[in-house]
C-alpha cells in the first residue's frame, strides 16, 4: 500500500512538471507579445530575446499619434459595430432558436436543413457579391455595412442557443398556454427571462466577431481609412513599408485588442462548452 | 388568410431593388459643361508615406486653380496595391490614382484607365518612362517618378572600392557578427538581376511578348549556378526590407540590396558611415559586368469611370509636372522622369540615394508591363525558395528553370495565348 | 399546388377574379386593409418586372452584349466613356429580379389559395378576421412567423443571393481576362469545372495535390486536436493534482485571443530571423536557423503544430466536463478485471467520450477543411512553389480560392473551387453524421 502511494506522488509530481511546463510554452508566445509592446528598440525582429529597454512609448504613441494610424479611432469604430451587432445578432439567434426549439411548424426541418447546407459553403466565397450588394443599397464602405454583414446571417448560428432551449423545461410553458397566454407572451414573459446565461454568451460570442474579422472588412471597407476597424488597422502595420517602425506599436494594439476579447471569453467558456456537446454536459 | 410575412418580403425587396437600380445600373455620361465655380469632387489615391507631400500638393493645385471650386480627398492605397483595389470595383476606385507600372496592361485592359489624349507628357518625360506608361501605342498614365533598387552599404565595413564587386564584397572577412551581404532572392523583383545580368530577356527583347522568356537557356542556367553559389555562400543572408533595415540598425549587415523607400530609416541607423551606390559587378562566364536591375516607374492614372474627366486629367497632370517631380525628388528622394530635372545632374548629385539611383538606371532594364507578368512573382519567388533551403542544385538548375519558365509562361486557357 | 388549381376550379367567380387581380376577394369580403395590401404588391412588382425585372432576367441570357467603349471629342481633347455592358452587375441584378419573382410567386399563391377559403368561410356564415385579429395571431399561432422574419430576411438577402451569384459566377468566364467593366464574361458551361478537374491542365494540377493537403491537414489536425486535448484534459482532471482552474485557464489563454493577433504573432516567432530561432540559438542546440516556415515538410509540420496551440483547448475545454461523467464504477470493475490504464482508456475513455463529441468532431473536420485563419496568417500559402498555379505548399484549397479572388481576380476557377469544397464538405458530413448515433437524436443536434 505504502509503495503504491509513493509511486502515486511520483506520477503526480511528473504530472506537475509536464503540466508546467506545457503550460510555460503555452504562454511563452503571450509573453512574448506582451513584452514586445513595451519593447523600447522598433523593429520586427531582434537578434535577441528580451529587450534593451522598456517603455509605455508604444502605447502611447499608438493612441494619441495619428497622423499614420488612428488607432483610437478605429477601436471606437469596432467598439460600435460590436455593441450594434451584438444587440441585433443576439434578437436574431434568440428568435431562431427558441422557434426552431419550441415551435412546430411545416418549414421547419427544411429550414434547419438549409442552415446546415448554407454553413457548407467557404464563407467569403461570395465576399465580393457581398459587397455589390450592399453597393446595391448604397451602403458600401460604411460601418452600417459592417454591421449588417456581421449580423444578417448570424440567424445562421442558432445551435447553441437551441441546444439551451431544449433543455429548458416546457411545463411552464404548457401551463401558461392553459392559463390563455400567447405563444409571443410567453416568449417575452416566461422563456426570455430564464434565458439570461444564453442571452448573455449570446451578446458575448456576437461581440467579439468585429474585432476578429479581417476578410469581410478589407473587402468591404477598402480605401476608407476612416471607417477601419482594429483588425483592419492593425494587419495593415504589418505591411513592409511600416513593419519595421511600428511592429512594437502592433503588439501595443494586439495587447489592447486581446484583454477584453480573452476576459469575454474565459467568463463564456462553459455556454460553450455547453453549445457544442448539445447540452447533455453539464458544467 | 397567410403569408403577410411573404408579402413585407417582397415589398422590402422590391423597394430595395429600385433603389439598386436607381444608382448602379445606369453610368452617367458627363457632358463636361462646367459652370464657373462649379464644385469639383475628386477622389486621389496615394502612398501613405506620401502623405504630407500630397496633402500639400493637392492644396497648390486648388491654389494653381481658383476658378473652381475644388474637394479634393486622399486616400491610401499603396501603388503596389491600386490595380487590386481599383479592379475589385472601378466605378468606387479614385478619381486619380498612382501605381506601379507594371499594373498598367491589367489595368487598361479591364477598361479602368483614360487615355491621356492632351497635355506634353510624351515629350516632358524621359524616353524609358513614357513607354512604361505606353500601351499599344496610346499613352494612358502620368509618369512621376522611375525607381530601381541599388545598393546601401556600411561605410565601416566596406570601402566605395571594395562594394564595386559582388565577389570582393563576399571576399572580405568582417567576423562572424557581420553579414556580408543580403537581398531578397526569393522576389522576382530583385532575383531577376541576375538573369538579366547574363544576358537573359523575360517576355522577349521589347518585354511585350507573352511566349519568351529564356531564363532557362545557357546564359540562365549560368546565371542560376551564380545565384546558387550565392545562397550557399554563409557571408550571404536572403533578407526583406524590415530585416535589411533591422540588420543595419544592429549593425551586423555589411551590405544590402534594396530602394529608396528605405533610404531615411537606413540613413538614421548608419549616421556617418552611411554609404550607398550603384549595384556591384558579378563575375559571369569570366567578365565582369555591372548587375542590371528592373527598373519600374509610379505612374498616375485616370479613372476611366471619373466624373470630371478634364479636372481628373489636370490633377494627374500637375501632380506629375516639373513643380511636383522637384517636391518629391526633394521631400521623399524620388528620382524625377521629368527630363530637365533627369538631365540636371548637379541637382540630382545632390542627393546621393537619387545619384545612387541613377547610377544604376543606366544598368537597368525596363520592367516588363504586359499582363502576362503576374503570372513572373510567384513562380519567382517559389525557385528563389528553392535556392535558399537548397533544393535547386546545380544537379537539377537545368530541370528546376525548366518549370520555373514553363509557369511563368503558362496560361490556364489555350485560346487565351493566342489573343 | 394541388389545392391552388382546387381554388380555381371550384371557386365563384369574386374568387377567380382574385387569381388575376391579387386581393380582389379580400376587398370585397371584408378584409379591405389585406385585399390593398395584396393588390399593391401586385402593382408593385408589375411597375418593377416592366420597369426593371424583364429586361434583368432577359440580359441574364447573353451577359451583356455591348461592350465599353471610347469617343474621341474633338472639341474637349479627351476621350469620351461609351459605357458598355457590365456582365458582373447584369448577373446581379438578373439574380435578384429572380429573387424577387420567386417571393412573388410565393405571395401570389397563398393570396389565391387565400381568396377561396375567404370565399368558403363565408359561405359556412363565419365572419372573416379582421385585420386587428389577424395581426395579434402572429404573436401566437404564427409566432414563428413574426420571429425568423428579420433573421430570414438577413439570411436571403446577404448570404443566399451572393452564395447564388456566386455558384452561377463558376458557370462563366469571369477570370483575369475578362474583367468587367472592359470586359464582358459570359456563360461557359462546365468549363471551369472541366478545367479543374482534369489531371493534365494546369489547375488540375494544383487542384489535387492542394486538395490531398486540404484532407492529410483536415485529418491530422481534427485527429491530433482531438486526441491530445482528451490526454491534456485527463491529466489536469487526474485525482490529486490540484490547481486544476489555473491550469485551465492558462491553457485557454490561447485560444481567448484573437486569432489574427495570435497567428501573427506566431508567424513573426518561428520566422528564420525570429525569437524562437535566436532563443535555440542562444541556447547552442541549433548553429544555423531552421526554416518553419520556409521548408515545405517543416512548414506543413509548423501549422500543425501550431494549430494544436490554438485546438488542444478547446477540446480540453469540452471533453472536462464529459470525463467528469463517466461513471466511476466502470473504471471500478475494469480494474477488478486487471485492465491495465491504456486498454481502460480504448475500452472506456475513449468510446465514451467519443459517442458524445461525434457531431463536434464532424464540424470540426469541416472546419478545418475551411480553416481560412491559420493559414492565411501564419503561412500564406508559403513556401511558394513551381509545381502549382497561384498556389503555395500550404495552401489549402480555401485560401487558394482567396488567393484566386483576391490577387490574381480568377473568380469563376475560385468559385469553381468553393462549390468543389461545398461538395466534399457536404458528401463527408452526410456519411459521417448517417454513421453516428446523435443524427437519429434530433432534439440535441438537428
Amino acid at each position: 500500500m505504502r509503495k503504491m502511494s509513493t509511486r502515486r506522488k511520483a506520477v503526480n509530481a511528473f504530472i506537475y512538471v509536464f503540466l508546467s511546463v506545457l503550460a510555460l510554452i503555452w504562454v511563452l508566445p503571450i509573453l512574448w507579445v506582451i513584452i514586445t509592446s513595451f519593447r523600447e528598440e522598433t523593429g520586427s525582429f531582434t537578434p535577441y530575446f528580451l529587450p534593451k529597454g522598456y517603455t509605455l512609448q508604444n502605447y502611447i504613441n499608438l493612441l494619441t499619434d495619428n497622423s499614420t494610424f488612428d488607432f483610437s479611432r478605429w477601436f471606437l469604430n469596432t467598439l460600435l459595430v460590436s455593441v450594434v451587432t451584438c444587440i441585433i445578432a443576439t434578437f436574431f439567434v434568440l428568435s431562431v432558436s427558441y422557434t426552431m426549439s419550441r415551435l412546430r411548424f411545416k418549414m421547419r426541418k427544411p429550414l434547419m436543413n438549409i442552415a446546415l447546407i448554407l454553413g457548407m459553403f467557404p464563407g467569403f466565397m461570395s465576399m465580393i457579391a457581398v459587397y455589390y450588394v450592399l453597393k446595391a443599397f448604397g451602403i458600401e464602405q460604411s460601418l452600417l455595412a459592417l454591421i449588417l454583414v456581421y449580423s444578417a446571417g448570424t440567424g445562421l448560428g442558432f445551435y447553441v442557443a437551441k441546444g439551451f432551449f431544449d433543455t429548458v423545461p416546457r411545463a411552464l410553458d404548457e401551463a401558461a398556454m392553459l392559463d390563455g397566454a400567447t405563444r409571443g407572451r410567453i416568449f417575452w414573459k416566461i422563456t426570455l427571462p430564464m434565458s439570461k446565461p444564453i442571452i448573455i454568451y449570446t451578446l458575448l460570442t456576437s461581440f467579439t466577431a468585429p474585432w476578429i474579422d479581417y476578410i469581410f472588412a478589407s473587402v468591404i471597407m477598402g480605401d476608407n481609412y476612416e471607417n477601419y476597424t482594429v483588425a483592419l488597422g492593425l494587419f495593415k502595420m504589418l505591411e513592409k513599408e511600416f513593419i519595421h517602425n511600428y511592429y512594437t506599436q502592433f503588439a501595443a494594439g494586439a495587447v489592447i485588442v486581446s484583454i477584453p476579447i480573452a476576459i469575454l471569453f474565459i467568463s463564456t467558456q462553459k455556454f460553450y462548452v455547453g453549445g457544442v456537446t448539445g447540452g447533455s454536459v453539464k458544467g | 388568410m397567410k403569408k403577410i410575412i411573404a408579402l413585407l418580403m417582397s415589398v422590402i425587396l422590391i423597394a430595395f431593388t429600385f433603389a439598386a437600380c436607381g444608382d448602379g445600373n445606369v453610368s452617367e455620361n458627363n457632358n463636361g459643361e462646367v459652370d464657373k465655380k462649379e464644385t469639383i469632387t475628386l477622389r486621389l489615391w496615394g502612398a501613405q508615406d506620401d502623405k504630407e507631400m500630397l496633402t500639400k500638393l493637392v492644396s497648390d493645385f486648388k491654389k494653381e486653380h481658383p476658378e473652381k471650386e475644388w474637394k479634393i480627398s486622399i486616400s491610401f492605397v499603396g501603388e503596389d496595391d491600386a490595380a487590386t483595389e481599383v479592379l475589385k470595383d472601378v466605378s468606387a476606385a479614385a478619381d486619380v490614382f498612382s501605381f506601379a507600372s507594371d499594373q498598367i496592361a491589367t489595368l487598361k485592359k479591364a477598361g479602368a484607365l483614360y487615355r491621356v489624349t492632351n497635355g506634353d507628357i510624351g515629350t516632358r518625360n524621359s524616353e524609358p518612362s513614357v513607354q512604361a506608361a505606353t500601351v499599344d501605342g496610346e499613352i494612358y498614365a502620368y509618369p512621376a517618378s522611375s525607381d530601381t533598387f541599388f545598393l546601401y552599404y556600411d561605410k565601416a565595413v566596406f570601402s566605395d572600392e571594395e562594394v564595386k564587386s559582388l565577389e570582393k564584397i563576399l571576399a572580405k572577412d568582417t567576423g562572424d557578427k557581420i553579414t556580408n551581404f543580403a537581398m531578397k532572392i526569393d522576389d522576382g523583383w530583385y532575383s531577376s538581376s541576375f538573369f538579366f545580368t547574363a544576358g537573359c530577356t523575360l517576355f522577349g527583347e521589347d518585354g511585350k511578348d507573352k511566349t519568351k522568356c529564356d531564363f532557362n537557356s545557357e546564359k540562365g542556367v549560368m546565371a542560376a549556378n551564380y545565384m546558387i553559389d550565392l545562397a550557399n555562400n554563409k557571408k550571404f543572408a536572403n533578407l526583406d526590407d524590415a530585416k535589411i533595415k533591422a540588420g543595419f540598425k544592429a549593425r551586423t549587415l555589411g551590405a544590402a540590396v534594396s530602394g529608396t523607400w528605405n533610404a531615411d530609416d537606413i540613413k538614421k541607423s548608419l549616421g556617418e558611415d552611411f554609404g550607398v551606390t550603384k549595384l556591384p559587378t558579378i563575375r559571369l562566364d569570366g567578365e565582369d559586368k555591372n548587375m542590371v536591375s528592373m527598373a519600374n516607374f509610379k505612374l498616375y492614372g485616370v479613372n476611366a469611370q471619373t466624373k470630371h474627366p478634364e479636372e481628373a486629367h489636370e490633377l494627374a497632370d500637375f501632380l506629375t509636372d516639373r513643380a511636383a517631380q522637384e517636391t518629391r525628388f526633394k521631400v521623399r528622394s524620388y528620382a524625377p522622369t521629368h527630363t530637365d530635372l533627369a538631365g540636371d545632374k548637379e541637382t540630382l548629385a545632390s542627393n546621393e540615394v537619387v545619384a545612387a539611383l541613377t547610377a544604376q538606371s543606366r544598368h537597368s532594364i525596363l520592367q516588363t508591363s504586359i499582363d502576362q507578368v503576374a503570372n513572373f512573382w510567384t513562380p519567382a519567388e517559389a525557385f528563389g525558395t528553392g535556392l535558399i533551403d537548397g533544393t535547386v542544385t546545380k544537379q537539377n538548375v537545368k530541370e528546376k528553370l525548366d518549370a520555373f519558365v514553363s509557369a511563368v509562361l503558362t496560361s490556364i486557357k489555350e485560346e487565351d495565348t493566342t489573343k | 399546388m394541388k389545392q391552388f388549381f382546387y381554388a380555381f376550379r371550384k371557386g365563384d367567380a369574386l374568387t377567380k377574379l382574385s387569381f388575376f387581380i391579387l386581393g380582389f376577394s379580400n376587398l370585397f369580403r371584408g378584409q379591405v386593409v389585406k385585399g390593398i395590401i395584396f393588390l399593391s404588391a401586385q402593382v408593385a412588382y408589375f411597375f418593377y418586372m416592366f420597369t426593371y425585372g424583364f429586361s434583368a432576367i432577359g440580359k441574364l441570357r447573353h451577359l451583356g452584349t455591348r461592350e465599353q467603349g471610347w469617343v474621341f471629342d474633338e472639341d474637349r481633347g479627351i476621350d469620351v466613356l461609351m459605357p458598355g455592358d457590365n456582365s458582373m452587375l447584369i448577373l446581379l441584378y438578373g439574380v435578384f429580379a429572380i429573387f424577387i419573382t420567386l417571393a412573388f410567386l410565393y405571395l401570389y399563391k397563398s393570396a389565391a389559395e387565400q381568396s377561396y377559403s375567404l370565399e368558403m368561410q363565408i359561405k359556412r356564415g363565419k365572419k372573416p378576421l379582421s385585420f386587428y385579429e389577424e395581426v395579434t395571431e402572429y404573436a401566437d399561432s404564427r409566432l414563428h412567423k413574426t420571429l425568423l422574419f428579420l433573421p430570414v430576411i438577413g439570411v436571403v438577402v446577404l448570404t443566399v443571393l451572393p452564395l447564388v451569384f456566386m455558384i452561377l459566377i463558376a458557370f462563366t468566364n469571369f477570370d483575369r481576362n475578362h474583367q468587367p467593366p472592359g470586359n464582358l464574361f459570359t456563360w461557359v458551361g462546365l468549363d471551369n469545372f472541366k478545367a479543374m478537374l482534369s489531371s493534365g491542365s494546369v489547375l488540375g494540377k494544383t487542384f489535387f495535390p492542394v486538395l490531398g493537403w486540404t484532407l492529410v491537414w483536415a485529418t491530422l489536425a481534427t485527429s491530433l486536436n482531438y486526441i491530445l486535448g482528451m490526454l491534456l484534459a485527463m491529466l489536469i482532471n487526474k485525482k490529486g493534482i490540484k490547481i486544476k482552474g489555473f491550469y485551465r485557464t492558462i491553457f485557454i489563454l490561447s485560444i481567448a485571443i484573437p486569432q489574427f493577433v495570435s497567428l501573427l504573432v506566431m508567424r513573426n516567432i518561428l520566422d528564420d530571423d525570429g525569437p524562437l530561432n535566436v532563443l535555440l540559438e542562444k541556447a547552442g542546440i541549433i548553429s544555423d536557423y531552421v526554416p518553419f516556415l520556409t521548408n515545405t515538410t517543416l512548414a506543413r509540420i509548423s501549422v500543425i503544430v501550431i494549430n494544436l496551440w490554438i485546438g488542444i483547448p478547446y477540446t480540453m475545454l469540452i471533453t472536462t466536463g464529459i470525463l467528469m461523467n463517466i461513471p466511476e464504477d466502470l473504471y471500478e470493475s475494469a480494474k477488478i478485471d486487471g485492465a491495465t490504464p491504456v486498454t481502460q482508456y480504448f475500452r472506456i475513455t475513449l468510446p465514451y467520450v467519443f459517442f458524445v463529441t461525434a457531431p463536434y468532431l464532424i464540424t470540426q473536420f469541416i472546419g478545418n477543411i475551411n480553416n481560412f485563419n491559420i493559414i492565411y496568417f501564419l503561412t500564406r500559402g508559403g513556401p511558394a512553389t513551381l509545381d502549382y498555379y497561384q498556389a503555395g505548399k500550404t495552401d489549402l484549397l480555401v485560401t487558394w480560392l482567396y488567393k484566386l479572388t483576391v490577387n490574381s481576380k480568377d473568380y469563376s476557377y475560385a468559385s469553381t473551387i468553393g462549390i468543389l469544397v461545398f461538395i466534399i464538405s457536404a458528401v463527408f458530413s452526410l456519411i459521417a453524421y448517417r454513421r453516428t448515433s446523435s443524427y437519429k437524436n434530433e432534439e440535441e443536434f438537428g
